[in-house]
């Protein structure tokens, strides 16, 4: 399968996989560009607000990843990239007035598309977690406060 | 093939990299894994290794987000331009050109 011929001094760095084989040579896809294409897929769904890593852990991970200048656009998903395969993890809010399982079914299909058509990578699961409401007057409301 | 020349061969062939439509930069890896370095200069996102007339090519790149992105194609043109390149420029066998997508930029 893919990595076999990968006698080369490609980059050792464990946070690379999804190696695809061609014949000269291997064609590597970052872990962090397989979140970023299921990131803005998620995002281009009418009823996401955002997406935002669930709990404290997240809340601290996000952070982490603030502080060490990492991609805040993949704050709220991770993945797992295999050889052919991708797991994704999702973590978003979700605007209020919303038909939730319907909003989590589109999200699960357009991440599954984009990853797939972009990567090549079959997607086996897009685990999504919706972590909160959001409600637009509570924005409002904090902007008309600080007027 | 000395640094000098490596240098030198790293560049046109980062060059060859970054003028395939879609590839927007060279990215040398956090610990500047795949970066060539030699006297006065070092290339990030190209690595070469040469032995024995064979060359071994590294490139990682940055890639541009658009809604019909096909990454697998992407590093495809990118290496027959990184091939072409370095068969002009040298006569050793282009063994192998590794593509990295290591970004994406949108």
């Amino acid at each position: 399968m893919a990595t076999a011929n990968n006698v080369g001094q490609g980059p050792k760095s464990s946070d690379r996989t999804a190696t695809l084989q061609s014949g000269k040579g291997t064609t590597t896809i970052a872990d962090a560009v397989v979140a970023k294409i299921a990131g803005l897929a998620a995002r281009e769904v009418d009823g996401v607000h955002a997406l935002k890593a669930a709990g404290t852990g997240g809340t601290i991970a996000d952070f982490a990843s603030k502080v060490a200048g990492g991609d805040e656009r993949n704050s709220g998903v991770s993945v797992e990239v295999g050889e052919r395969e991708a797991a994704i993890d999702l973590g978003m809010t979700v605007k209020y007035e919303v038909d939730i399982p319907k909003v989590a079914q589109a999200v699960r299909q357009n991440v599954i598309s984009r990853v797939t058509s972009m990567t090549g990578l079959s997607v086996t699961e897009v685990n999504i977690r919706v972590i909160d409401l959001f409600f637009p007057e509570d924005e409002q409301a904090a902007a008309d406060r600080v007027k | 093939m000395d640094s000098t020349d490596r240098l030198e061969l790293a560049r046109f062939l980062g060059d060859a990299a970054i003028s395939v439509p879609g590839v927007v930069g060279l990215r040398g890896g956090r610990s500047g894994e795949v970066t060539e370095y030699g006297p006065g200069g070092r290339v990030s996102g190209v690595a070469v290794a040469a032995a024995a007339e064979r060359l071994q090519v590294t490139v990682s790149i940055a890639a541009r987000y658009s809604p019909d992105l096909d990454l697998a194609r992407l590093a495809g043109r990118v290496r027959r331009a990184v091939q072409r390149v370095a068969a002009e420029r040298v006569p050793d066998t282009v063994e192998r050109v590794d593509v990295v997508v290591a970004d994406l930029v949108t």
